[in-house]
Formats: structure tokens, C-alpha cells, sequence
């Protein structure tokens, strides 16, 4: 069991407020989807939440502890953290950069202990990719990559995992393969919040959707209770079709 | 650490390379005479000839090959490119400059720690502010560029404070500062580098893990947990130890630290940390070997080892920016 809390946090960057006493929290057992149009402030939500960016006003609480206060170790054996992908600046093996994820645990990528290699190798399984582990991660194909970064999130064995946009740029099978993931370590007791621009996606998969606009939380709830035409048309400025999980977008308003 | 194979064959074939650059010298030595020699058995005068000539020559080649090829590496790592390198960034102009004025203007003879001391700050100077600039831009190109500015500018104040210096100098001097040489320097003098190599060493040694770390990128690493600033410290403070004392006994010797580093990294599956220590030998024994060929050259003044280094680093370094570009690099 672990959860993170954020208390009315509002992250600045010099004096434009990115992030506005935002307030929500994330628990094991939930796959919770953030959306909001570009701008939102969606990444600063989740730099402030990781304790990366100074908050303004408010507190991040990681089981009851002030996130601010953890080393960056503590912080990163409870949480896993899979920002929005950037190239890789070498050309690693796979396995390598998956086994990156036992970082926090102080393993060395030239000489893993057998715990290390066995959380390793359990993430490469998961994630369907054994068979590319010797392989030069820059060969791979982007659904592949994707993966592979779930690999090395998931190799950390957090109870808790942050994802920024992690199906960005893929193909719908890829997407569904990807989001697979994140359900299945959730069914298996992890708690993830992530980032998602497609709003049937995230209807679909998460539990809970947390609609952000403008810096602000507006709406925090079940798919079920926070999905509607209205709430498409107040966030996203869009006019959409919108019957149970299904999202039909028609026109900017 | 354990040692890899690539480790074992490089630190050996270092050894050799020592041994051999003792054979070389106006005194034609035969084997014997210079392995007696070399293990105290010989007479006076080639006892001297190797232990005072010879072996503090390659030993400074080698030394000041490793320190250049590691902080090479570890820069390499922290700004997650190829091209990056004491040279290539005006460290080394900048630790030369620093070094220069502690001598013409009496600061060396006060101490024989203050030349060693000014080199490792102008070093360290260089690098921070490398490191400061690399936090405002992605672009490597931007990097570069301020390394450029830096160097030109070290050139030209040390140009300039030898014009005004109240110490008579000669042109050798300067010529050994900017171009690098490591033609008679004793034991002393890299005994008083030695604390500096040891310390910058260690250091870098210390941020191997967060290198590999930075492999993902800066917000990723984070997020594995590493300490971003004190990473950037602790490489800006190891590299600059290390290229400010090589400085302190060679003078400024260019593209070692990049061309070491790029050969190593395949054999260690591009991994950063790991390629710290082979990167440093294979950085050395380049060195040692280019000593011993500006030693055979039949040149009537001896070439520089600076020089030499630069006729064979510079076109690599082209090279290694030509493949980048057609690779589609994405932070170029």
C-alpha cells in the first residue's frame, strides 16, 4: 500500500503560475489518467508531484512523509518515474537501459546483483521484449522503445509509477499493447497515474480522470461521473459526441 | 569494479609502450643494458638516463593521456555527447592561461604548488562555465562554440600577458603551453599533479553510475533517482582536477579525450561508466605512442606532442561530428 497526496500544490516557473493549489492524490490499486489540452500544465503537475520542481504553496506527502524532505533514492523506490520520451544519447542495449531502472537501488549496469538481473529479466517477460534485450535500443521500432521504457519502470518494482504521455506517437495496437502494461501492474497491486491525450483511452483503461485545464484541477472522478459533452466542450473547447466510454469528436467549438 | 578484458589488454599494452619509450634517446641503449638500467642494476650514468630522462617522459605522457581520457569520458557522459572534451571546450587553453600567468608573473616561485593550483582553477573556471551554459542550452553546437570563444580568448590574454610580463620568457615557453609538449619533465613535476589526477579521479570515478543514469536524459535520471546537481558538481569538479593538472604538466594537449572515449565505447556497449577506465588507458597509451613517434620523427626540431596529437585528433573529431550528423542526431 503507498500514496502520494498532493495538497493544494501550485508550481511557478519564474511568475506565470504553471500549476494553481492542485489537489488530488494517488493510491495503489488505481490507474489514474491526467488529460487536458497542451499547456495544461499536466507535466508540471507531475514534476511538482515528484518532489523534482519547487512547489510555491502547498505539500506533496509520499505514505504520510513530505516528498521534499526524501532523497532522491527514497523517492525513486517508491515511485517510477517514465517522462515524456527523449532519445537516447547512446546507443545502449536494451537490457542496459532497462536495467537503469535498478538505479535507485545502487546496482551497476556492468555488474548487477542476481536480485537486480531477476527483477531485469521478470520486466523484459512483461513487457514481451526478452527477445530483444541484446539488441541496440536505438534499432528499435517505437512501439518496441515504448515498451522498453515501461521495462525499466517497471524493473524498479515501485508501488507507484508516474507516466508522461507513455503512447505518444504510436500505432492504436501499440497504444493498446502499452496501456495493457500499466493495467496489469496495477491488477497486480502498483497504483499509476498517466498522462493520456486520447479521452476514449483513458475512459477506458483508468479509473479515475483527472481533467485539468489552465493550471487548475477541474473535474476528479470515475470515467463514468466526470465524462460528458459538457466537460469535452469546457475542457478541450471541442464539441463531441459523447455516449458511455465512447468519445466522437466533431467540431472545435 | 572488476576489470574487463579490454581493461587487462589496455593497461598492459600501457606497460609495453612505457618500456619501449625507454629505448628511445641520443644514448642508443641495447635491451640489456636498459632493463638493468631500469631495475637499478645498471651504471650511474644510464641509471640516470632512464630514471631521470626517459621513463618521467612516457610516465608524463601516460598520466596526462589517462586524465584527459577519462575527463573526457565523464564530460561526454554529463553533457550526453561525443564531441564534448577538455580541448574542445577551452578547458585546457584556459587552465594554460591560468598557468602562464602564475609563472611569468612570480607566483610559481613562491610556491611550487601555485602552478599546479592556477591550472586546476582556470580549469575548473572553464568547465563551470561550460557546465552553466550547457544548462541553458540543449544544443551542443551552442557547447562548442563558447569552448571556441574560450580558447581563442585564453590564446589571446596569453598572448598578451607575455608581452607585458616583468619576466623575461621565451617563445619555446609559450609554444610548449599552447601546443603541449612533454619533453624534459621530471618526477617532481608530476609528483605535484599527482595529488590533483588522484582527487579529480576518485571523483569522476564516484559519478560513474549517474553517467549511465544521464543516458536517458537529465528528467529521467531523476527520476531513477539520481541527484542532478550534485552529479553536475561533482563531474565539473573531477574533470576539471583532472584536465587542469594534466595542463599543469603538458600543457594543452587537444582531442586525446575525444577519440579515446569514441574507439572504447563499442566494446563497452556505449555504457558511460564504463567507459571511464579503458577510455583513460587507451587515452594514455595514444599519448605515450605519439611521444615516441615525435621522438623518431627525423624532423630537425623536435615536433610538439600537442601537435601530433592534433593532426591525428583534429580529423577525427571531424569525422566523429560528419557520422553524428548523418545519424540524424537529435540534439546536434
Amino acid at each position: 500500500m503507498a500514496e502520494l497526496s498532493l495538497e493544494a500544490i501550485s508550481v511557478k516557473a519564474g511568475r506565470t503560475a504553471l500549476v494553481k493549489e492542485a489537489t488530488t492524490r494517488l493510491k495503489t490499486g488505481e490507474l489514474v489518467a491526467l488529460i487536458g489540452p497542451n499547456g495544461a500544465g499536466k507535466t508540471s503537475l507531475l514534476r511538482g508531484a515528484l518532489g523534482l520542481s519547487p512547489l510555491a504553496k502547498g505539500t506533496v506527502t509520499l505514505d504520510g512523509k513530505n516528498i521534499h524532505g526524501l532523497s532522491a533514492n527514497a523517492r525513486a523506490r517508491r515511485i517510477a518515474y517514465l517522462p515524456q520520451a527523449r532519445p537516447l544519447a547512446w546507443p545502449s542495449r536494451v537490457r542496459d537501459v532497462v536495467a537503469l531502472g535498478r538505479f535507485a537501488y545502487g546496482g551497476q549496469l556492468s555488474a548487477l546483483s542476481p536480485e537486480d538481473a531477476q527483477y531485469v529479466d521478470a520486466a523484459l517477460n512483461a513487457c514481451d521484449i526478452s527477445a530483444l534485450a541484446d539488441r541496440k535500443a536505438s534499432t528499435l521500432s517505437g512501439g518496441e522503445s515504448a515498451r522498453m521504457h515501461c521495462a525499466r519502470a517497471f524493473a524498479a518494482n515501485t508501488p507507484l509509477l508516474i507516466a508522461d504521455e507513455p503512447v505518444a506517437a504510436l500505432d492504436p495496437r501499440q497504444q493498446l499493447q502499452v496501456l495493457a502494461l500499466f493495467r496489469r501492474y496495477v491488477d497486480e497491486g502498483g497504483g499509476a497515474l498517466i498522462v493520456l491525450h486520447d479521452i476514449e483511452l483513458a475512459a477506458r483503461f483508468a479509473t479515475r480522470l483527472i481533467w485539468m485545464k489552465g493550471g487548475e484541477i477541474a473535474a476528479d472522478g470515475p470515467p463514468s461521473e466526470t465524462l460528458s459533452k459538457d466537460r469535452m466542450a469546457d475542457i478541450f473547447g471541442v464539441e463531441a459526441d459523447v455516449s458511455g466510454q465512447s468519445v466522437t469528436l466533431v467540431a472545435p467549438l | 569494479m572488476k576489470p574487463s578484458a579490454l581493461t587487462v589488454a589496455l593497461s598492459l599494452s600501457c606497460l609495453a609502450a612505457l618500456i619501449a619509450a625507454c629505448f628511445l634517446g641520443p644514448t642508443a641503449m641495447e635491451p640489456g643494458r636498459v632493463f638493468k638500467a631500469l631495475f637499478g642494476l645498471g651504471g650511474g650514468a644510464d641509471t640516470t638516463i632512464i630514471w631521470a630522462i626517459r621513463l618521467p617522459r612516457a610516465l608524463a605522457a601516460l598520466v596526462v593521456g589517462m586524465a584527459l581520457g577519462i575527463s573526457g569520458g565523464a564530460l561526454q557522459g554529463l553533457l550526453r555527447n561525443p564531441l564534448a572534451e577538455p580541448g574542445v571546450l577551452g578547458v585546457s587553453a584556459s587552465a594554460s592561461l591560468c598557468a602562464t600567468v602564475a609563472i611569468y608573473y612570480g607566483f610559481a616561485a613562491l610556491s611550487p604548488w601555485a602552478m599546479p593550483v592556477a591550472a586546476i582553477g582556470g580549469a575548473l573556471l572553464a568547465t563551470a562555465i561550460i557546465a552553466f551554459a550547457a544548462l541553458r542550452t540543449q544544443s551542443i553546437v551552442t557547447l562548442i562554440l563558447i569552448g571556441v570563444g574560450l580558447s581563442s580568448f585564453a590564446g589571446a590574454a596569453m598572448s598578451l600577458l607575455m608581452n607585458l610580463a616583468p619576466n623575461p620568457f621565451s617563445l619555446a615557453d609559450l609554444i610548449n603551453w599552447m601546443l603541449g609538449s612533454v619533453a624534459n619533465r621530471s618526477f617532481v613535476d608530476i609528483g605535484f599533479a599527482a595529488p590533483f589526477l588522484a582527487v579529480g579521479f576518485a571523483i569522476v570515478i564516484s559519478t560513474r553510475r549517474g553517467l549511465s543514469a544521464l543516458t536517458l536524459g537529465e528528467e529521467a535520471a531523476q527520476g531513477l533517482g539520481l541527484d542532478l546537481k550534485r552529479q553536475r558538481l561533482a563531474v565539473v569538479l573531477g574533470a576539471g582536477l583532472l584536465s587542469g593538472a594534466a595542463v599543469s604538466i603538458a600543457g594543452a594537449i587537444g582531442f586525446v579525450g575525444i577519440i579515446a572515449p569514441h574507439v572504447v565505447r563499442p566494446w563497452v556497449g556505449y555504457d558511460p561508466a564504463r567507459t571511464l577506465l579503458p577510455a583513460g588507458l587507451l587515452a594514455g597509451l595514444l599519448l605515450v605512442m605519439a611521444d615516441i613517434a615525435v621522438r623518431l620523427a627525423p624532423t630537425t626540431n623536435e615536433l610538439k606532442l600537442g601537435v601530433v596529437a592534433a593532426l591525428i585528433g583534429a580529423p577525427a573529431f571531424v569525422w566523429i561530428a560528419a557520422a553524428r550528423r548523418s545519424q540524424g542526431a537529435a540534439d546536434g
